[in-house]
């Protein structure tokens, strides 16, 4: 198969623009595609509340839902290839639930959450995790990935019990698992619109470097890779965003593991190339995961890692039969 | 400048609790085709890890062209020494010419001089490769397009580790041929062989080691005597001289 990552670029940001319209327009309160071009260029021309319901409801959430996706397929190609193992990502490894416990554990012990303290216990949980799972397994990255989903279930655990433990804060912490871009405001789309131009930043420099990873140590290292200190600053840039995700969306499983997977198998493992289109493919994926919860049970919701991860499963069990290199 | 490329002063070292290079010093001038033959565990990998840094030995031990191994950083150590190992996987779907282009990373991020990748597929022979998946081609095939990686980083030490151990014994002649070649326009060449006639038609220094010393080093022909292969080895071999070339016989 030849790679044509221009035309897998192309297709995702057409895919991108459609849903983003489709976003808008879907929802409770119906909204034509002429409603959103006059809610942002005149919006006294629209009803107060239509006007309303599209900039500072709609119109964050879908960017939230680009962002957050791109986030999390940005995570995962860094995962996938500091751990050497494409079926790494932060779900996997339990970073995510080491944010959402301390998140539960915040809650049974009564801490009050400022939306400023929430990303903070929240990060310090998804640090806590990464640090732990150096700790535990210093040896090889085979025996990381697996402390790593072994810290999962523990972790998993342990929120469900800060959940059976909380009565009050019950549907709070149930939340955090599940996943929802429900919160999205202009103030957290800033937020984790910085959070993520720094780490794409950060990332970006080191798609040379995450393609020698995927080698050996010993070429990796002979070709010029202080591959301890580019292992250290890509986990510790994957968990802050990581950690950024989950205090603002809560765990939203798949989508880090299954778009640099799509990507790959278009336009192959090279990170200058896997990057950028898998953080596409991500905002592509969490966008129509955001539509299908919001429009399945409307006028109410589905928690949207629950669509990500009914989605992606068959999925992605149809990409690993249909790959032998994986 | 000194004329030596590569100094190793007394260094002793290995993995954690298990000593494998025992107060080892050696000098190599620069230029010449050098193999490193010896015993299995007699140390001959763990030697070049120290000189790519992925074996740390103490200050001053080690130099490349007089440069302290431990002064340099990683990407000034790349253009010195350029390493190929026995272990490089090859399970993710590279196409050959960016496996090649691998080997500029300590050039900058750009990877832009598709020159110097043009080039190394050329001396390799394997430009109708380019386009190919590593996946897809056979075990000899990668093992140059691993040399072309090698070659493109265009340092002045090559160390390769066993590096015709999955080619044919057209492909292996072949791959001596260029690294003596190489070697010939002033690039230090070291590798481990193990085939000690393919060091004897070939290379033209050797380097035998046993229990992490250095056993015997000089030219090929002054090394591989049939009394330092027996001692080495312990293996009875016979040298049979023809034509000007010798051969190795194992009785």
């Amino acid at each position: 198969m030849k790679r044509k990552p221009e035309l897998l670029a192309l297709i995702l940001i057409i895919l991108l623009i459609i849903m983003m319209i489709a976003g808008i327009c879907l929802g409770s309160v119906r909204i034509t595609a002429s409603d959103i071009v006059r809610a942002i260029f005149s919006p006294q021309s629209i009803g107060k509340n239509t006007a309303y319901i599209i900039r500072n409801l709609r119109i964050p959430r879908i960017i939230s839902a680009i962002l957050t996706g791109a986030a999390l397929a940005l995570c995962g190609v860094v995962f996938q290839s500091v751990f050497r193992n494409p079926m790494a990502d932060s779900y996997v490894l339990g970073v995510s639930s080491g944010a959402s416990f301390f998140v539960g554990l915040g809650f049974v012990l009564g801490i009050s959450f400022a939306d400023v303290s929430l990303p903070v216990v929240a990060f310090a949980g998804a640090m806590l995790t990464t640090v732990l799972l150096f700790a535990i397994s210093r040896k090889n990255t085979a025996s990381l990935l697996l402390s790593g989903i072994a810290l999962n279930f523990f972790l998993s655990a342990m929120t469900t019990l800060t959940i059976y433990l909380s009565n009050r804060q019950a549907d709070n912490i149930l939340f955090w698992t599940l996943g929802s871009l429900g919160n999205s405001s202009w103030v957290r789309v800033l937020i984790m619109l910085s959070v993520l131009a720094v780490a794409t930043v950060i990332v970006g420099k080191n798609c040379s470097a995450m393609d020698l990873l995927l080698m050996d140590d010993s070429t990796a290292i002979s070709s010029g890779v202080n591959i301890k200190a580019t292992r250290i600053i890509l986990l510790a840039v994957a968990s802050i965003l990581t950690a950024t995700v989950v205090c603002f969306c809560g765990i939203i499983g798949f989508v880090g593991l299954m778009s640099p997977h799509f990507v790959r198998i278009i336009v192959g493992p090279k990170h200058r190339r896997l990057l950028p289109l898998s953080m596409l493919m991500g905002s592509v994926i969490l966008l129509f995961s955001d539509i299908v919860c919001r429009f399945i049970v409307a006028p109410s919701e589905l928690p949207i890692g629950i669509i990500t991860s009914v989605l992606g499963a068959p999925v992605f069990l149809t990409l690993l039969r249909r790959k032998r290199h994986v | 400048m000194s004329e030596n490329a590569i100094s190793i002063r007394n260094l002793t070292g290995g993995y954690e609790d298990n000593t494998i290079i025992r107060q080892l010093s050696l000098k190599l001038s620069k230029g010449g085709l050098t193999a490193i033959a010896g015993p299995n565990g007699a140390g001959k990998s763990t030697l070049l890890k120290y000189l790519i840094k992925k074996l740390r030995c103490p200050d001053g031990t080690a130099l490349l062209f007089d440069n302290d191994v431990n002064s340099l950083k990683q990407k000034e150590l790349a253009k010195l020494i350029s390493f190929q190992g026995q272990y490089a996987p090859k399970s993710d779907e590279f196409t050959v010419r960016e496996l090649v282009e691998l080997g500029r990373f300590a050039y900058g991020d750009s990877m832009a001089n598709s020159d110097a990748v043009d080039e190394a597929l050329k001396l390799t022979g394997i430009e109708h490769l380019a386009d190919k998946y590593i996946t897809r081609i056979s075990g000899g095939e990668f093992q140059l397009a691993m040399l072309a990686r090698t070659i493109c980083q265009n340092a002045g030490i090559l160390a390769l580790d066993e590096p015709v151990n999955n080619l044919d014994p057209r492909h292996q002649i072949m791959l001596l041929d260029l690294l003596s070649r190489l070697s010939a326009q002033g690039k230090t060449v070291i590798c481990v062989l193990h085939d000690l006639n393919a060091i004897m038609r070939s290379c033209n220094c050797c380097i035998l080691m046993k229990d992490g010393k250095v056993f015997a080093y000089g030219k090929t022909r002054d090394v591989l005597t049939e009394s330092n292969i027996r001692e080495v080895y312990g293996v009875d071999v016979q040298i049979i001289e023809k034509d000007a070339k010798a051969v190795i016989l194992f009785n």
